[in-house]
């Protein structure tokens, strides 16, 4: 187990070094100068050079690269070129406020498409089966900036219930995390469904039947705890996922979270920020991975042999969207 | 014996001749008559083919023109003369929708398509040659993958600027890794087929044998990538330019048109209410039909 956790943390590296060296090669082609970006459009000649100097933007790509590696062996990542602040300093605070959202988002999703789900498998092939699937699926399918509109128009526009952007107050994160929540419910809705079929045709449940359980205790409580393992780990892909997808949806809410301050860097062609924004995403991707696989041994320890043995193989990923 | 002619028997022959010889049973018949049973992708269908009929003749339908601004009709609600109202430069939002769909629909075709030559070629290349070549292709999508596919899309406008092609190109290159992943597996499930080995055995060249023996076979399943794709790019497009990177300001992009409405939400909500039902009607139909082709194709995925 520590052999393989080590393993799959030493993939890390190739990754990050990956990573930082795309959005390197994406930094050195963007038209314009950072050092001009900085000073504004009334410095001097002088002023910029000595500037670009300072930044060690004269040097080749290569060299640049190496020294941005190693300062983030140090826990360095740089300078944002607008603030002029460390970007950890800077996403640290705002990670913060992404994970409380997403993991919001990910249990509200996770416990309404579990309720669907398990109620589409009981009255399953009726009409009421068929609505929860479309519905879910109507959510799942329609971008999630547009859903957050058209909630921001219903409860903050014409019923002033909930504020539209922000999040001074806890009633900013309701809607944000409704949003990420409803978009989430398919998935989970979908995989109950069939895992929750699946369970209820096991011999253990027509024993359970046989000795005259209620149909309500084989549910809950003989039946949810096996339908649950496929569902975790569709918790920890929606858990990646949704940071890392939050990009778009903090933009619309005005939430000072990690993606909106990737957005604004990238607009801004603020690279320093882009580049950290972007690590982090990716080391917490392969974190979360890392212990979805885990937890699932920790689950069903049938799975070990599986996923150990297999040690290069990765969870599936879901729907890329 | 010779062989006797009565106008009775002649009658019989010429109604055997007029009768449809029974259907071959191809997969693909086989797929549509499973995609028919199903309601929902049947609606998802309809919808889809209303939507491209919208697009192609967008300037019949469309009453006015899609940037043509009337400065005397500013930030009019719906009526009969402006059915989806008029924005703040007087522009008919009607007709931005309906020139919408032909851009939305056209650039994501060509997202799609650009996707498939590009990370769907490489999965086939490395499903096809595994070993070495399948190796490095992978561990390079999976660095590509660890970045989030609309952040580098972002990224890829931030350097070319805005635009039709550049969108194309960026949606393009943050797709590779899925498209590469999705294509690999759809060979993987053929490459092992006997009649691979036996084509392999009779000395079939290799870029005959990818395009003549495995894509056909593999097809099913990459029409179901080619559906999913084009909602997920409809998607990614009007994510984008809601947020302001990706297309510039004329082009009627439902996103964009969402955007125009976004400083005037409170006092007149229909300018953002129109374009975003275009948009949540089009990615539902997308999604009902790619699932209908999922379960046609792929009965045992389901």
């Amino acid at each position: 187990m520590g052999r393989y956790i080590l393993k799959r943390l030493l993939l890390l590296i190739p990754i990050l070094l990956g990573v930082s060296a795309i959005i390197f090669a994406l930094k050195t082609v963007t038209p314009g100068d950072p050092a001009r970006q900085i000073l504004g459009n009334d410095a001097t000649e002088e002023q910029i050079q000595a500037k670009r100097e300072e930044l060690g933007l004269n040097d080749p790509v290569v060299v640049q690269y190496v020294r941005y590696i190693a300062g983030i062996c140090h826990g360095d990542f740089g300078e944002s070129y607008r603030t002029g602040e460390p970007v950890l300093k800077e996403i640290v605070p705002r990670l913060g406020t992404s994970a409380k959202i997403t993991l919001g988002a990910v249990a509200m999703g996770a416990i309404l498409g579990v309720l669907l789900g398990v109620i589409s498998a009981l009255k399953k092939y009726t009409w009421v089966d068929s609505l929860v699937l479309v519905v879910s699926m109507f959510f799942q399918s329609v971008p999630e900036f547009v859903v957050g509109l058209v909630l921001i128009m219903i409860f903050a526009v014409n019923l002033h219930l909930l504020p539209a952007s922000g999040i001074e107050t806890w009633k900013g994160y309701i809607l944000p995390m409704l949003t990420i929540g409803v978009s989430s419910i398919a998935n989970y809705t979908r995989i109950t469904r069939s895992s929750m079929l699946e369970v209820l045709g096991e011999d253990y449940i027509r024993t359970a039947r046989a000795k005259g359980q209620t149909e309500a205790n084989i549910v809950y409580h003989h039946a949810m705890r096996n339908t649950m393992i496929p569902v975790a780990q569709s918790v920890g892909t929606h858990l990646g996922n949704a940071l890392g997808g939050g990009m778009v949806l903090e933009t619309v809410f005005s939430v000072p979270g990690v993606g909106k301050y990737i957005v604004d860097a990238i607009t801004a062609r603020n690279y320093p920020s882009v580049l950290g924004g972007a690590l982090m995403i990716a080391i917490i991707l392969v974190v979360i991975n890392l212990i979805v696989d885990i937890s699932f041994v920790v689950i069903d320890p049938r799975l070990k042999t599986t996923i150990i043995a297999g040690g290069s193989k990765k969870p599936k990923k879901a729907k890329a969207a | 014996m010779a062989k006797m002619h009565t106008p009775a028997m002649e009658k019989i022959e010429r109604k055997n001749a007029r009768r449809k010889k029974p259907r071959k049973s191809t997969p693909g018949y086989e797929a549509w008559k499973r995609f028919k049973r199903n309601p929902t992708a049947l609606i998802g269908l309809v919808v889809v083919i209303l939507l491209l009929l919208v697009a192609i003749f967008a300037p019949l339908i469309a009453p006015y023109d899609y940037q043509t601004q009337d400065f005397l009709s500013m930030s009019q609600k719906p009526s009969a003369a402006h059915l989806f109202g008029t924005d703040q430069l007087g522009r008919d939002i009607f007709s931005r929708c309906i020139y919408g769909a032909r851009y939305s629909l056209v650039i994501a075709l060509f997202c799609t398509i650009a996707a498939f030559f590009s990370g769907g070629l490489l999965g086939i290349i490395a499903g096809y040659f595994g070993g070495r070549v399948d190796t490095i292709i992978m561990r390079i999508m999976d660095i590509f993958q660890a970045i989030p596919m609309i952040m580098m899309a972002m990224c890829i406008v931030a350097v070319l600027g805005n635009g039709i092609p550049q969108l194309v190109a960026a949606i393009m290159f943050a797709s590779m890794p899925t498209m590469a992943r999705n294509n690999r597996a759809a060979i993987l499930r053929v490459r092992g087929s006997d009649y691979i080995e036996s084509s392999e055995a009779i000395g079939v060249g290799q870029v005959a044998m990818i395009v003549k023996h495995m894509i056909p076979n593999a097809v099913g399943v990459m029409v179901i990538y080619f559906v999913g794709f084009l909602a997920v790019s409809i998607m990614m497009m009007s994510s984008m330019s809601y947020i302001g990177v990706g297309l510039a300001a004329p082009t009627p992009e439902w996103g964009l048109i969402l955007n125009d409405g976004k400083a005037y939400m409170t006092q007149s909500p229909y300018m953002m209410l129109f374009p975003a039902i275009m948009i949540m009607i089009t990615c539902f139909a997308f999604n009902l039909m790619g699932d209908g082709l999922r379960d046609a194709f792929d009965p045992k995925m389901k």
